[in-house]
């Protein structure tokens, strides 16, 4: 049964493999130039003024950061949607459509037994390619997280490329895939249908941790700059005056503009600002809640695919058609 | 409703009852039925077959046929009553599954895989797989294993998925329209590796065809299904034996047709012909009629044209 499931899936198996090598290798170059660049440049100072060196350094790490995030960055889409519909949706789609299915559940072999290899076989190879991903991403990421320059996990542009997040999405789009193949019994729409899903949930979760859990709240009580702690995620921030009532900035703009003068942007605003009672407000989730959210995603991704998946398997196996 | 109880029937068309001990049952169908959507594709079909026979399940299109052999092989599940392989329904048992093989009407293949894959393939998922025999096989047919089976010609591939059938070593082969696409060469090749496959290994065989001449000389059992529903089920020596064709005087037809059961009736001017079931015991010693055999395929014809017709035999019901 193993080798009947690596025969038939092998293409997708070698083409992911292959094409998270060359990931790996772009990424080792990356990281190796980032921490070269981070060993010689990495101002000894805290950098709490903001020095030129600071900020040179700064730059040229986001630079370097972003010219790889970038492509990094299409992967929580791209990456479950062709999982869906390569490894997925063919996987029943396909034996109905030639009809080989009468083939193989003609064999000595139940055909339950005969999905349940293919299901745990290539589930398996799924959710570790997804843990891969995140196994060179980590690393990679890890370059970069040298102070001054901070890189933090939680932060969007990253949760769904570290963590256990690939590989529940790998998962959830390869057990939703395998659905819509045993409903629709054909490949072109099963993979149609798939790739549309999987674009729906990637962006209706887009913004979606951050309702994860009530945020925690942090008042100003002097002025600084960030109010959050660090490699915690922003949820909003807003202003409230010494009534405690909420204040958009908007709001605060007009009636300050008296006193404060108009130019926001200097510290003698702020502390202008601050002496007249109001206070920022900031919610955040703070960094400990990291695998709190991984988990709840991929709670919300796999519990309704296998749920589908389960009942899919249970109309495609029936012995009806 | 009906499972206390076993319909068996054995023997003939012309009623005879052969004893049950003298080789068991193949297949067996009680009061099989299925139902696609509203529509009936199978009726009540009780009918049995002993072990050992090459069965020709012949009838015409859209009669039930793929239906039924679905069934038999466990793809799907009857609606209503059972079919048993060997006393044992097949379906999702790997024990049951094993003694049965099947090759359904396109001969479906992995395309992508080369001959020597869908042997592996075979050998993998059938426990009592014969490797020595497949390759045999296709060494005879002069298939090359390192060819990719969508590359095969149509006769090849049917080759190639008869050989995955044969090998698993099943004891019932169900073909659904084996030689259906083939052309005259490939079906006469077919038909004789089946035949020495026969030979060899014993199973008792069911294919269907609508084309009855195709399966004249290999088989020994005659299954007709039409509409839906079971119209002969017999050994074909039986069968033949009690039918004759009746020529003779058109006034004295009526007469003829009351004494036995008449399949069909022709009557051109003052001379009939009547296809009649001879039961024992009814001879005709008229002079003025004259009786001839008829040939297998004349009867199916003849059977098919009158559906209500049926020649079964005799059901005992044995009541436990």
């Amino acid at each position: 049964m193993l080798w009947l499931t690596w025969r038939q899936h092998r293409m997708q198996v070698l083409v992911t493999t292959a094409l998270l090598v060359v990931l790996g290798v772009v990424l080792l170059i990356s990281g190796l130039g980032a921490a070269g660049f981070a060993a010689q440049n990495a101002p000894a100072t805290d950098c709490v003024a903001d020095t030129p060196a600071c900020s040179a350094y700064r730059v040229e790490m986001n630079e370097r950061i972003h010219s790889v995030g970038e492509l990094l960055g299409w992967l929580p889409l791209l990456a479950p949607a062709l999982i869906g519909a390569f490894w997925g949706a063919p996987l029943l789609a396909r034996e109905f459509e030639h009809g080989t299915h009468q083939l193989t559940w003609t064999q000595s072999v139940t055909r339950r037994r005969w999905l349940a290899a293919k299901i745990v076989g290539l589930g398996a190879a799924v959710t570790l390619g997804g843990l891969v991903l995140a196994g060179i991403v980590e690393p990679w990421l890890a370059a970069f997280d040298v102070p001054p320059y901070n890189v933090d996990r939680f932060d969007m542009s990253w949760f769904r490329v570290v963590g256990i997040m690939p590989a529940a999405w790998w998962l959830s789009a390869f057990l939703l895939g395998m659905a819509t193949g045993a409903l629709f019994r054909r490949t072109l729409p099963a993979m149609a249908v798939t790739l549309g899903v999987c674009a729906l949930a990637f962006f209706g979760l887009l913004r979606a941790p951050s309702s994860y859990a009530p945020p925690e709240r942090a008042v100003q009580a002097q002025v600084i700059d960030e109010l959050e702690p660090e490699d915690s995620l922003y949820v909003t921030s807003y202003w409230i005056d010494s009534s405690g009532a909420k204040f958009t900035s908007q709001e605060r703009h007009l009636a300050l503009a008296g006193p404060c003068g108009t130019d926001e942007t200097t510290k003698k605003y702020a502390q202008c600002t601050f002496s007249h009672g109001y206070r920022q407000v900031v919610e955040f989730h703070p960094a400990d809640r990291f695998w709190q959210f991984q988990w709840t995603e991929a709670g919300i991704l796999l519990i309704p695919a296998l749920s589908l998946g389960g009942v899919a398997v249970r109309r495609a196996l029936r012995p009806r058609i | 409703m009906t499972a206390d109880r076993t319909v068996r029937m054995f023997g003939g068309g012309c009623g005879e009852l052969t004893p049950p001990a003298q080789s068991a049952t193949a297949l067996e169908a009680v009061r099989l039925a299925k139902r696609y959507r509203g529509t009936w594709a199978l009726r009540d079909c009780t009918l049995s077959v002993p072990a050992g026979r090459v069965v020709a399940f012949v009838g015409p299109n859209g009669a039930g046929k793929s239906t039924f052999l679905r069934l038999v092989a466990g793809l799907i599940a009857p609606t209503r009553g059972s079919v048993r392989v060997f006393g044992e329904p097949v379906g999702q048992r790997a024990e049951a599954l094993a003694r049965v093989a099947f090759l359904a009407q396109d001969k479906p293949l992995y395309d992508g895989f080369t001959v020597a894959e869908m042997l592996r393939f075979g050998h993998h998922l059938n426990p009592g797989w014969d490797d020595a025999l497949a390759r045999q096989r296709l060494a005879e047919l002069d298939i090359p294993l390192n060819r990719k089976v969508g590359k095969l010609s149509g006769g090849q591939q049917a080759q190639v998925a008869l050989t995955i059938a044969v090998a698993k070593r099943p004891d019932l082969l169900v073909m659904d329209g084996p030689l259906a696409n083939l052309d005259p060469v490939a079906r006469h090749d077919i038909m004789r590796s089946l035949m020495a496959a026969v030979a060899e290994t014993q199973m008792t065989v069911v294919l269907s065809s609508h084309v009855v001449s195709d399966l004249t000389n290999a088989c020994d059992w005659l299954m007709v299904l039409n509409r839906g529903q079971v119209q002969i089920s017999g050994e074909v020596d039986e069968l033949l034996a009690a039918h004759r064709m009746l020529s003779g005087p058109a006034e004295l037809a009526d007469e003829v047709a009351a004494r036995m059961p008449v399949i069909n009736d022709s009557r051109s001017g003052r001379q009939a012909d009547l296809l009649v079931h001879t039961g024992p015991g009814t001879s005709l010693h008229d002079p003025r009629w004259s009786a001839s055999g008829v040939s297998l395929e004349e009867l199916v014809l003849a059977y098919l044209r009158r559906p209500d017709t049926t020649s079964l035999p005799r059901p005992t019901l044995t009541t436990t």
